[in-house]
């Protein structure tokens, strides 16, 4: 077995058990808790490539120097990473907080029939997606309620960090 | 010995640094055709195809390196990081088109947390006035019958074969989740 192969599937199994952890907790977590938990899962799980790595160089699996071995589990890691990445933006990030989604089924639950689009905003309007929203950014810390008074405590979070590339991405297309 | 070490980690990266560049290369093709194209709409799907051409640069590229034995051979796989290298390339491809998709749209979210952030302090009135000013729930339900999965008879939005297939796979991720509705 190829070093490429042990590194590949240390980050492709790592990836797998946050998978199972994922699919067995997570119906627990309350959506405020969502975030938070996903970012702690994720880092919790980077740890395994790390530990497959340490195994297969214990076991000198593969004929490597040291520094090969750094360089296997840096990928391992990286491919493990970008999984859970992957993952929680393009399949269950849509799940949890798309618009579109909720939308399709809505539409899906009036059945052959239909739903007008006055039904629907009874059932899903502005003020649903913002209490969905705010009760998620209180339970992840990047906002904080006062008096009725919502305030940034994080100024630096995921959704700017996204935004900031976005926005270079942005300027280059536009240029 | 140093030198040694460095020298063979060096060539353990070969592959990655060259899967890399590629990407960014693709990344670079991606932004040129979008400065030609219509801004109007998102070009995913020129970025998919520019990309895969790059993938076969990657792996026509690797196999010259590996037939003119520059690197060490290892396996019958080809040098170490060949295929993990390419695994992380076509991984690169949803991260970009995420950050792409976030250049044209707004999530409710990242509207609240604006909003937030450019007043320091707002009240339960204000944030449901910005997002009402979006108005999400119309630019949403029009992207989808644009994209073909809701139709509009008689006033009633119904779905269509695409959008129970959507439909449908939202169902078996509830089952398999076992998370309530989401939104």
């Amino acid at each position: 077995m190829t070093i490429d192969i042990l590194t590949l599937g240390a980050g492709v199994f790592s990836f797998g058990v946050f998978l199972l952890i994922h699919l067995i907790t997570f119906r627990w977590v309350a959506p405020e808790h969502l975030l938070k938990s996903l970012l702690l899962c994720v880092i919790a799980v980077m740890m395994l490539p790390v530990l497959l790595m340490a195994v297969f160089f214990a076991a000198q699996a593969e004929n490597l120097p040291f520094s090969g071995w750094v360089c296997s589990t840096l990928v391992a890691v990286l491919i493990q990473g970008l999984l859970c990445f992957v993952y929680v933006l393009c399949i269950f990030g849509p799940y949890e907080t798309s618009v579109r989604m909720r939308l399709v089924r809505e539409i899906a639950q009036a059945g052959a029939k239909g739903i007008t689009r006055q039904e629907l905003a009874e059932r899903y309007n502005a003020q649903t997606i913002m209490e969905i929203r705010l009760q998620r950014l209180l339970g992840s810390g990047d906002i904080n309620e006062k008096d009725g008074q919502y305030a940034s405590v994080n100024k630096r979070n995921l959704f700017f960090i996204f935004d900031d590339i976005a926005g270079v991405l942005k300027k280059w297309i536009n240029q | 010995m140093i030198g040694s070490l460095r020298s063979k980690a060096d060539n353990y990266m070969a592959y990655l640094f060259l899967a890399l560049l590629l990407f960014c290369a693709s990344v670079m093709t991606h932004v040129f055709f979008c400065r030609k194209a219509s801004k109007s709409c998102l070009q995913a799907k020129a970025f998919i195809f520019i990309a895969f051409i790059f993938l076969l640069v990657y792996f026509f590229g690797g196999a010259i390196i590996q037939r003119s034995g520059v690197l060490p051979l290892a396996s019958v796989w080809g040098l170490p990081f060949r295929i993990s290298s390419g695994v992380i390339f076509i991984l690169l491809i949803p991260v970009y088109l995420c950050f792409y998709v976030l250049t044209q749209l707004t999530s409710p979210s990242k509207k609240i947390l604006k909003s937030i952030a450019r007043q320091g302090s707002v009240s339960y009135a204000d944030i449901l006035t910005c997002v009402k000013e979006e108005d999400f729930i119309n630019t949403r339900l029009n992207d989808l019958c644009a994209s073909g999965c809701v139709a509009q008879n008689n006033g009633r939005y119904v779905l269509t074969s695409e959008g129970q297939k959507i439909a449908l796979t939202l169902n078996l991720m509830q089952f398999f989740l076992g998370r309530k509705v989401g939104g």
